[in-house]
């Protein structure tokens, strides 16, 4: 069982350009932790750190407990399934699953024994003499996870392994790679991906990490906890918009009255709302952010108690099961309300909607989201 | 409803039949220009001596005569053809290995002097062979290699191998980044990912770099000429010497010999050609 930590580590490429910055993080034992962030953000580079295939510029790596900065990655007892899939193309099946243990001197007999025992888990048998070209997307795929198995690491590296594939084969594959993880949890694995489903399908725990100023600003982590806590509890702005599809509705509002008991805001015309947030640091008149995700917002009557807000329809996108409901917000940013498909809404119409204060998250003009005083999720 | 005509896009389509028209026109053209000086070569070869000076240039052999043919085999040239073969063979391989090593590592290694090291040599392109001929002359005599088979296969190595060095670096700078790094988290060194990855896979580079040498090499003269004088040691593109009088040549004799000399090209390029397309094109598009 080896756990992987990270401490202030620390990534520039030439002399100034930084990468990564301040990342502390543990990874456990047998978890399953997901490398997010959009574009640039530096979580291949984080994972190629740990592989051992990019230097730490500064920073402590331990794997197992063990410091693996200067260690160089054949020593790592790790395995890396890369986006492209990296298979030798003049070797067969076979070759590439073996090639690894041939290099470690292994018995022959034994290569033999652990490249079969991984095709049979992975369905590769029939294709064990093929050569590459002549697999599927998904048929490389699967050799590569099996080249990372017959090496029996203590830690499995995913690079979007699933990139290149199409939506019905990732959804399969996404199940086959938390089933594997599952079969083999003495190993702790690494996911990296852009994709949001995927982490919060697969991950134990998410690290969820930012680029640009933001990262120059307050580090390369914007927050790391379970898939849950990210989506309900998001620590910033950042975090909350970049979980959740459609993203979370964000409304200018102006603080009424607040201490550490609860806020109430202004978010419209004549609208109010009482949200339970610690909002002792705040001052009143000052604006902050609301934050409300589409799926908490739900159709009500105009006059009923439970109305929060009125907008009109500027747009509807029907799903059969659902349905977008886009209103005109304050900015040229429209607000989104998913709503049951069955709900009538028409473009040009006002609609009414209700929410549940407790799902609202305020955050101030840092982006920072103020501590909620319960937690009902 | 149809739309009314468009002179500009009935310029366009007469445009498009013209060069479709005039693409096999070109490349006919192009056919003739290449092939009518083998196709004398290997007429005139066939002609006597007396048939040479009398008939049209053009004219066909009255007779086929393979008489020339017979005095060229049964001179010193199967002794040429040994020596081209083992100077040919011997450069090719020491070309083989040197430039694919030095290629892997302008390509894939991270040292201080790595771009300007592989400026140096692409720079060696452009040094004219002939400028070289007296130093290597010297060189070659105070080695005490001159006249010997031996002496060609250091010239013909240097020369060719910054031409070889280039396409090979150029070619193993396509090759995935990311095969490099399984190769490493395999437990493969710098040796081992050269070896066993780059290596086998640069197999389309590397016939084109033996294949273009062949060629240069196969009818390199001067430096056949300069260091080596007796006719035991000499290479096949000098076997014409042996038909070169003081007053006189024997010019059927003469093409005879050039006709045997270009046939183990031509076989060999008809069976690499794919192989040499390949490596050229390699890279130009995303496999």
């Amino acid at each position: 069982m080896t756990s992987i930590s990270l401490r202030n580590i620390q990534k520039t490429f030439g002399k100034d350009t930084q990468v990564i910055k301040d990342v502390n993080l543990e990874i456990a034992a047998g978890e399953f932790c997901v490398f997010l962030g959009p574009s640039g953000c530096g979580k291949s580079t984080l994972l190629r750190m740990i592989a051992g295939i990019e230097d730490v510029t500064a920073g402590d790596l331990a794997i197992g407990g063990v410091r693996m900065n200067e260690v160089p990655a054949a020593q790592r007892q790790v395995a890396m399934v890369f986006q492209s899939y990296a298979l030798y193309p003049h070797m067969s099946v076979y070759e590439n699953m073996a090639f690894g243990l041939r290099q470690a001197r292994v018995d022959k007999n034994e290569i033999d024994q652990r490249v079969r025992e991984a095709a049979q888990i992975l369905q590769l048998e029939p294709l064990l003499e093929r050569m590459p070209r002549a697999l599927s997307g998904g048929q490389r795929q699967r050799v590569a996870i099996g080249r990372a198995i017959v090496r029996s690491p203590n830690v499995f590296l995913f690079d979007e392994p699933l990139s290149n594939l199409d939506a019905a084969l990732r959804v399969h594959m996404r199940a086959e790679i938390s089933r594997l993880h599952k079969k083999f949890n003495h190993a702790s694995a690494i996911y990296v991906t852009h994709d949001q489903t995927e982490a919060m399908a697969m991950a134990d725990k998410i690290v969820l990490l930012r680029a640009g100023p933001d990262m120059a600003k307050y580090g390369s982590v914007a927050q790391i906890g379970t898939p849950m806590d990210l989506y309900h509890r998001p620590s910033n702005r950042f975090v909350a918009a970049f979980l959740g599809s459609p993203r979370m509705n964000f409304i200018e509002a102006r603080v009424v009255a607040g201490d550490a008991g609860g806020l109430t805001l202004q978010i419209g015309a004549g609208e109010t709302v009482s949200v339970p947030v610690d909002a002792s640091a705040l001052e009143i008149g000052v604006t902050v952010t609301l934050g409300l995700r589409p799926e908490h917002m739900h159709p009500v009557a105009p006059d009923s108690a439970e109305c929060r807000m009125t907008r009109a329809v500027r747009q509807v996108e029907r799903f059969g099961e659902y349905s977008y409901v886009y209103l005109t917000g304050d900015s040229a940013e429209a607000l989104i309300a998913k709503v049951p498909g069955d709900c009538y809404a028409r473009c040009g119409e006002a609609m009414s909607f209700g929410f549940d204060p407790a799902h609202c998250h305020v955050f101030d003009a840092e982006g920072l989201a103020l501590p909620r005083l319960s937690d009902n999720d | 409803m149809n739309s009314p005509a468009n002179p500009a896009s009935a310029t366009k389509v007469d445009r498009s039949r013209l060069i479709r028209a005039a693409v096999p026109a070109l490349g006919l053209f192009w056919l003739v220009v290449t092939t009518l000086p083998f196709i004398f070569v290997v007429m005139t070869s066939l002609k006597s001596q007396q048939e040479t000076f009398s008939g049209s240039v053009w004219s066909l052999p009255e007779k086929l005569n393979f008489e020339n043919y017979l005095a060229v085999l049964n001179g010193g040239f199967w002794t040429y053809l040994r020596n081209s073969v083992f100077v040919l063979v011997t450069s090719i391989i020491l070309i083989l290995v040197i430039s694919s090593m030095a290629a892997y590592a302008f390509a894939r290694l991270r040292f201080r002097l790595n771009k300007p090291l592989f400026g140096l040599i692409v720079a060696g392109m452009i040094v004219p062979i002939h400028i070289t001929l007296i130093p290597i002359y010297l060189l070659i005599r105070n080695v005490g290699l001159y006249d010997t088979p031996f002496a060609l296969i250091g010239p013909y190595v240097a020369t060719a191998l910054p031409v070889s060095i280039f396409i090979l670096t150029e070619f193993m700078r396509q090759i995935p980044k990311e095969l490099e790094e399984a190769a490493k988290l395999d437990g493969c060194g710098a040796f081992g990912i050269f070896w066993k990855v780059f290596l086998p896979l640069s197999g389309p580079g590397l016939s084109t770099v033996a294949i273009y040498n062949s060629i240069g090499l196969w009818n390199e003269f001067i430096f056949a000429y300069v260091l080596t004088s007796n006719p035991a040691n000499r290479t096949l593109p000098l076997a014409i010497w042996d038909f070169q009088g003081q007053y006189a040549s024997n010019i059927p004799a003469i093409l005879s010999v050039v006709t045997l000399t270009s046939l183990p090209l031509i076989v060999a390029y008809a069976f690499g050609q794919e192989r040499i397309v390949k490596g050229m094109m390699a890279g130009a598009l995303k496999g």
